[in-house]
């Protein structure tokens, strides 16, 4: 997981990043991009919760237990784990205009994936996106649920994708209905 | 304020009020909705169980003495095996589009985060082969019919909004009714 996180991270971030320079005038129907960086990450593990859970539980004993694969696999996330991860966000690919920043809170369910709710805390306003993502570095897609300021009513979605520079910046294209 | 001026004001207000109508009238006109049903089977669960949490929350925490006059009427004791606030519950779902589940059609997941008397909030997002819907709402632990606000999509459900209603359905099956409705065009 520690290895995955900066990844993750840096797609996310440089999703933010390639973002508009400057605050559009009007979201809806608007497409743009940021730039993103990622700053900070806290892998939360709860392998304690989850193990009296499997013992403690509200199910009677017709519920599916989990199986052993669904958690699984390779050393890391498993069901319930918690990731957070904070960004900077830029305006432009070589990360000088920095435009506010973002935070990725995720809650890993089965096969690494989680679901993610994305906060953009930008110098106009706000967004929020939730969906699932896998955090390995690949590109993520999430529903853009809302915002504020310029972005109040905001509506579509973010795709996040990683430059594969040295910088492991995320480029970060919202499409806003 | 001059009568010449009033008028040209009541004027400017009467022009911008007619433009405005009809744009409204417009937006609402080409909104597009459509009507899904899909049957959903649980594959996975996983609950979590946060007892030492909720015990180290009780002697350690922001709240004030009056708060914690609240916090500590559970003396804590857990009677039962909860859901409890703080737990969280983590489902897979296989969706089909037909009762008898012979045509998969995606996958489900819904993570819920338990408040109190056993009521959870709830994030959901359907994996489906066109794209993907994201819904949320409350859900009360064992409650078979809830509904949900769909707060998002991508894809072919881009900018969706819209509910779903869940009731069961035969077997171990849920099924789901969704209204979606798309963004405007």
């Amino acid at each position: 997981m520690s290895r995955r996180l900066p990844v993750a991270l840096a797609a996310v971030a440089a999703a933010a990043a390639v973002a508009v320079p400057g605050a559009p005038a009007t979201t809806q129907g608007r497409s743009f991009v940021f730039y993103a960086k990622a700053t900070r990450a806290q892998f939360i593990n709860h392998a304690d919760d989850r193990a009296r859970g499997n013992i403690t539980n509200p199910f009677n004993t017709e519920v599916l237990p989990t199986p052993p694969k669904a958690n699984a696999g390779k050393k890391g996330a498993r069901a319930g784990d918690n990731a957070l991860i904070s960004l900077k966000v830029y305006s432009d690919p070589n990360l000088k205009r920095f435009i506010g920043n973002a935070t990725y809170s995720c809650t890993f369910n089965f096969a690494q994936e989680a679901i993610c709710e994305a906060d953009f805390d930008l110098k106009d306003g706000t967004m929020l996106a939730l969906g699932p993502a896998r955090l390995d570095g690949s590109t993520i897609v999430l529903a853009v649920t809302g915002g504020t300021g310029k972005y109040a009513g905001a509506h579509g979605q973010l795709t996040s994708t990683s430059s594969g520079d040295k910088k492991n910046t995320q480029i970060i294209r919202f499409q806003l209905a | 304020m001059s009568r010449t001026v009033s008028t040209r004001c009541l004027f400017a207000a009467t022009v911008l009020l007619a433009a405005a109508l009809p744009v409204t009238a417009a937006s609402s006109a080409s909104q597009t909705s459509q009507k899904l049903r899909f049957y959903a089977v649980p594959t996975t669960v996983q609950f979590m169980n946060h007892a030492d949490d909720r015990l180290r929350g009780m002697s350690t925490n922001p709240f004030n003495l009056k708060a914690e006059v609240v916090i500590l009427n559970a003396k804590g004791k857990e009677k039962g095996n909860g859901p409890f606030p703080g737990d969280d519950i983590l489902y897979g779902f296989k969706l089909f589009a037909d009762a008898k589940r012979t045509k998969p059609i995606g996958t489900g997941m819904f993570t819920c985060y338990y408040e109190f008397v056993k009521r959870a909030t709830c994030d959901s997002y359907f994996d489906l082969t066109k794209g993907l819907l994201l819904a949320s709402g409350q859900v009360r632990f064992g409650g078979t019919h809830f509904t949900l606000g769909i707060t998002g999509g991508t894809r072919a459900y881009f900018g969706a909004l819209g509910q779903v209603d869940s009731v069961p359905a035969t077997g171990n099956a849920q099924r789901f009714d969704l209204q979606v409705i798309g963004p405007r065009k």
